[in-house]
């Protein structure tokens, strides 16, 4: 790894690499054993509540046969592992299709969903995040304040009743749900990017107060610049580190939002997926949407650590930033 | 420390009110009669706010009002229950590692990662989903959950304290690892840890709604703030009020705690800086 004695930028560069990747495959190897584990969680013979209270014992010997359940743990755990690798996930107890194949129909929903609410977050919380901080406790600011405090606390089952209250029902422009026409992407992504945009709006204002207060925006004052500027060019590249964490680590809210978003509004995502396989019991596809979803999250993340080291060294030395998760 | 609530602003001397009323009517909801819970009137179905009932009747015509006062002490009771057992569970972690350290240390700092690797609802609604729906189940799943942040805070304030010389002086005195750790460590970790059981406590609110909003909760006909949300979403167009009826309930209770938490991390902080 490294030339000679001395590590080259280059070989520290790729032991950093090596190592994140190290850590991530095994936080991700923790994961897949933690929702392995789910299905013995279950009280009871897993197989016969699946089947529910009319199945023969047959039928449940017969399923349980089918997941395997009547292998000793251990080989249990070593086919789910080597499944995995394969990009195995099983069966759905109720369609048999492949647990991937169910996932990967529902991801383009999901995706579509959860990018068109992060992009309106941002959209919506650059701007008055810089607003807020230019004109701070001015009366502007202290509305902002309310009003992102006020979307922090609104849960996504509580705006989306009002949303839709208010543009479906009271306006009639918005169609309730489904997925018929983009005009359907509307409320939902609104309701899913709701509290993000609140939360990042802070941010935004926090990080571009503190960039302010900093000497050398002075020195750019002093210098004749405009303050609108001088926020932007000098203040706006060191606020946005922080910022970018912040924002990476929500489309893991982004994330779980969609499972109560897509329920919601009826979108066919993985979160209504998730649910659907809830309520019928199927809980191979239970376990295969909760695997997918804390991988994305925890690759998600990863690379977020990743791409701030790289932004700013400083933070590589003292290990991957997590004020922004407690 | 002075009082509790002393020094605090304003809003958030009104927001603990606000806190202090929605908890005695928790504290007084579990005794409300099924008889008025749980009466189903159908010729009242979906019926609007009116003298009859304050908050109006629901799909099946029972009174809003009434079980929201019940649903009070269901949805306010799981969260503190899961506030309470989290925070016992992780600063009781937090502290043995804290001194501990080594091993421990990394262990529970690898046991929070991978907690944390599922995003905010999700280890909770799978976990909820398995053990089935129950008040007792739903506390377990939000308190699986629910103890990380407790963990790291308590071990991460463990470690600071205990290079303070009244540890060691205490150690020396005597005194055993349990009671250093109980009589000596713990009083001068506690306000951060209250601080994030406040914070924590809306957070719990809106987790045991979501539950059972997406139905691995509270089941019915018990009425959970979130069952009800969720019983009233198909009768939005027709009886708003079933719907925002209970959405306020959860608005205000949990605005009320995070201004209150907010407050309180504010002082706590002054208090800090010295």
């Amino acid at each position: 790894m490294t030339t000679g004695t001395v590590p080259t930028r280059i070989g520290l560069h790729v032991i950093a690499s090596l190592r994140w990747a190290a850590s991530v495959l095994l936080l991700l190897a923790g994961v897949a054993t933690i929702v392995f584990f789910l299905i013995h969680l279950i009280p009871g013979d897993p197989a016969a509540a699946m089947l529910g209270d009319g199945a023969s014992p047959a039928d449940v010997a017969a399923l349980r046969h089918d997941l395997g359940l009547d292998l000793p743990l251990q080989v249990q755990y070593v086919r789910w592992f080597s499944g995995l690798l394969r990009g195995d996930l099983g069966h759905s107890v109720l369609t048999k299709r492949p647990v991937t194949g169910e996932i990967l129909r529902a991801l383009p929903a999901t995706v579509t969903l959860a990018l068109a609410a992060f992009l309106a977050a941002v959209a919506v919380a650059i701007p008055t995040g810089v607003l807020a901080a230019l004109r701070r406790g001015r009366w502007v600011d202290q509305a902002l304040r309310l009003l992102s405090l006020a979307g922090v606390s609104t849960p996504n089952y509580v705006s989306a009743p009002v949303l839709v209250l208010l543009f479906s029902v009271s306006l009639g422009l918005l169609p309730v749900s489904g997925r018929d026409t983009p005009a359907s992407l509307v409320l939902p992504a609104a309701t899913l990017g709701l509290s993000m945009a609140a939360l990042l709006s802070r941010m935004v204002r926090a990080s571009v107060v503190e960039e302010l207060g900093r000497p050398y925006v002075a020195a750019a004052l002093a210098r004749g610049e405009a303050p609108m500027a001088a926020a932007l060019r000098h203040a706006g590249r060191n606020a946005l580190p922080p910022i970018l964490v912040v924002a990476g680590l929500q489309i893991g809210s982004l994330l779980t939002g969609a499972v109560v978003t897509e329920t919601i509004f009826s979108w066919p995502g993985i979160g209504r997926l998730l649910i659907q396989s809830i309520q019928r019991r199927d809980y191979p596809l239970v376990q295969g949407c909760v695997l997918f979803i804390a991988v994305v999250y925890s690759v998600v993340n990863a690379g977020v650590d990743l791409v701030v080291s790289r932004l700013d060294p400083r933070t590589e030395r003292s290990g991957l930033p997590r004020s922004g998760r407690a | 420390m002075k009082g509790a609530f002393g020094g605090l602003p304003t809003l958030a001397r009104a927001a603990g009110a606000v806190l202090a009323a929605s908890l005695l009517l928790a504290a007084t909801g579990a005794a409300l009669p099924d008889s008025l819970v749980q009466h189903i009137d159908l010729s009242r179905r979906l019926a609007a706010p009116g003298t009859l009932a304050p908050f109006g009747s629901d799909e099946l015509g029972r009174s809003v009002a009434w079980r929201l006062w019940r649903g009070a002490s269901l949805s306010l009771g799981v969260a503190i229950a899961a506030v309470a057992f989290s925070a016992v569970l992780g600063s009781a972690l937090g502290l043995v590692a804290g001194e501990r350290g080594g091993a421990f240390d990394a262990g529970l700092r690898k046991l929070a990662d991978l907690v944390l690797a599922f995003p905010g609802l999700l280890l909770a609604v799978a976990l909820a989903a398995v053990l089935g729906p129950s008040a007792v189940n739903t506390v377990i799943a939000l308190s699986a959950v629910g103890w990380v942040p407790y963990a790291r805070l308590a071990l991460t304030e463990t470690r600071r304290v205990a290079t303070f010389d009244f540890v060691a002086a205490a150690r020396s005195a005597g005194a055993g690892t349990p009671r250093l750790l109980l009589r000596h460590v713990l009083p001068n970790i506690a306000a951060p840890l209250v601080v994030q059981a406040t914070l924590h406590l809306a957070g719990a609110i809106l987790a045991e709604s979501a539950l059972s909003f997406l139905g691995v909760g509270v089941p019915p006909p018990a009425p959970s703030w979130g069952a009800m949300l969720a019983a009233g979403r198909t009768h939005i167009l027709d009886a708003p009020h079933v719907v925002l009826v209970p959405a306020a309930a959860i608005l205000v209770v949990v605005l009320a705690t995070n201004v209150l938490g907010d407050a309180l991390v504010e002082r706590l902080d002054a208090a800090r800086r010295g």
